[in-house]
């Protein structure tokens, strides 16, 4: 199998691991899913997409660290024969390295890509909008070996602080609603964090709606003394100060 | 193991209709058989939980969601009060979830309202959507997420969801109010107003409708009134971008002040 590049069917394929495993087939123009991968399979597809190019026995390692090294390596031979008769061409097998072949998209890269480009300070907003609602999604939900854990909890934190910094550019580009939505998104991700809590405060304010602005931080606040028993920063505090009551009203 | 292309669903979407998920106003299952719905009283709480809980994820796994709504005991606890409370679902909505590979999901096919209105605001919301298109939601989705629930994570939904439902009602009114349409235009400010009496956003919008109409008496009026309410709840002007609106009408700055 060394060597065998059918760059046929990887052209138009593309791997979802948010949300759960999938793989869709590009053949001709026609998205067809593949059928139900037996899960030796979707996890050797799985930790592809999420590793370059790893020699043969990285893999194994990985993916069998509980047997030996030959059972291992049994076991991936054989994941391997039947992800080429399922999916000819996706997996490049080259100079003892795996490899997804050239052209399959990952979701997983896709949002790493538009994280790239929030981070970036010349992307301009256009670049930078709301990933789809499909990238939102938990990594490869059900899985629990060590190398999905830990990436999981990578895209987590990654797109949290991502959707964090593209709440701010939304809101200082005047895109209020969807400048919340972003910053609702982060909330998800780490509920007690105060950065996106901040940002709907902020947006709230710059709208003039007050009585919202300040619906939001008494809940922040609550929910921090009660989960665990702490204060809003000054940071934040000092923004529903700075909302100034009237002097006595003449009418 | 794939959620998304599962072709087994238990609800064909084009034979018959689909169950419903209903959380605004309220939570209740609309089942396959039109008009029957499942009574909330006979839904406990963990299974009301659960189901809306999966609701706002796409296909979370077991562990996340068990975390989430049982975040105050062991995992095992947790694990065990989730596979409990999806047991009950079976059989009062048999169905209703996918819990295949160690995930949860709505089944194909299964609608709900919260979904339902973000779709509503996705279309406002998208430049490309043609004016024709372009209406008020549903009333059904006019409701607030659960209420008398009292969960963390209820509370941020609740707040978020609003927040998508009134800054698409302010971009549908903006919309038709430029598309010459300002009855409409003003219907969909006043959804906004009624659903957050103290909202300057959805006030000044309407102002400006008025104003484009040329009715300068009814954006006056509609000043004065946010104003003294404002002012009788918070102790508070509106922003100067507000009376900047209003400001010059009438002559003399009498308006505003």
């Amino acid at each position: 199998m060394e060597g065998v590049v059918d760059v046929g069917v990887g052209v138009r394929a593309r791997v979802t691991l948010l949300d759960g495993f999938g793989v869709q087939l590009g053949a001709g123009g026609a998205s067809s899913a593949l059928e139900e991968l037996p899960h030796g399979v979707q996890r050797l597809i799985a930790h592809l997409c999420l590793s370059g190019r790893p020699p043969r026995s990285t893999v194994a390692g990985q993916l069998w660290p509980e047997v030996s090294e030959e059972h291992a390596h049994g076991s991936l031979r054989s994941a391997l024969w039947r992800l080429q008769k399922a999916a000819p061409g996706l997996v490049t097998v080259s100079a003892g390295r795996l490899s997804l072949a050239d052209g399959v998209r990952v979701d997983v890269r896709e949002l790493d890509d538009w994280v790239r480009r929030v981070r970036d300070p010349r992307s301009g907003l256009e670049d930078v909008e709301l990933p789809d609602a499909g990238l939102l999604g938990e990594l490869l939900p059900g899985w629990y070996d060590d190398w999905v854990m830990l990436e999981r909890e990578r895209v987590r934190q990654v797109r949290m602080h991502a959707l964090e910094q593209v709440a701010v550019r939304l809101a200082a580009a005047g895109r209020y609603g969807d400048a919340l939505q972003a910053a609702y998104a982060a909330v998800r991700a780490e509920p007690l964090r105060e950065s996106a809590h901040r940002t709907v405060v902020r947006v709230h304010l710059t709208e003039g709606n007050v009585a919202e602005a300040l619906r939001v931080y008494e809940q922040f606040r609550a929910l921090l003394a009660d989960e665990i028993g702490a204060r809003p920063s000054e940071h934040m505090a000092r923004l529903v100060r700075s909302i100034r009551p009237l002097q006595p009203v003449v009418r | 193991m794939d959620g998304r292309e599962r072709t087994t669903s238990a609800w064909p979407v084009a034979d018959r209709p689909a169950p419903r998920v209903g959380l605004l106003d309220g939570f209740r299952i609309e089942t396959a058989c039109p008009g029957r719905t499942v009574r909330r009283d006979v839904v406990p709480p963990a299974v009301q939980r659960l189901v809306a809980c999966v609701c706002f994820a796409g296909r979370p796994g077991r562990s996340a969601v068990a975390g989430q709504l049982w975040g105050d005991v062991s995992e095992d606890q947790a694990q065990a009060s989730l596979r409990s409370a999806l047991w009950r679902l079976g059989r009062l909505a048999p169905g209703l979830l996918d819990t295949a590979g160690g995930a949860l999901a709505l089944a194909p096919g299964v609608r709900a309202d919260v979904r339902e209105l973000a779709d509503w605001a996705a279309t406002v919301r998208d430049p490309r959507t043609p004016l024709d298109d372009l209406t008020l939601p549903r009333p059904d989705l006019d409701g607030d997420l659960l209420p008398g629930w009292h969960d963390d994570w209820v509370l941020i939904e609740r707040e978020r969801l609003r927040q998508l439902r009134l800054y698409a009602l302010e971009t549908l009114g903006a919309r038709l109010a430029a598309a010459g349409r300002p009855a409409e235009a003003v219907e969909a400010a006043l959804a906004a107003v009624r659903s957050e009496p103290l909202r300057e956003s959805a006030h000044r919008l309407l102002v400006r409708v008025h104003l484009a109409e040329g009715d300068v008496a009814a954006a006056v009026r509609t000043y004065r009134h946010f104003r003294t309410m404002l002012r009788d709840e918070l102790g508070l002007d509106p922003s100067d971008r507000f009376t900047r609106l209003v400001q010059h009408l009438g002559g003399g700055g009498r308006v505003a002040s």
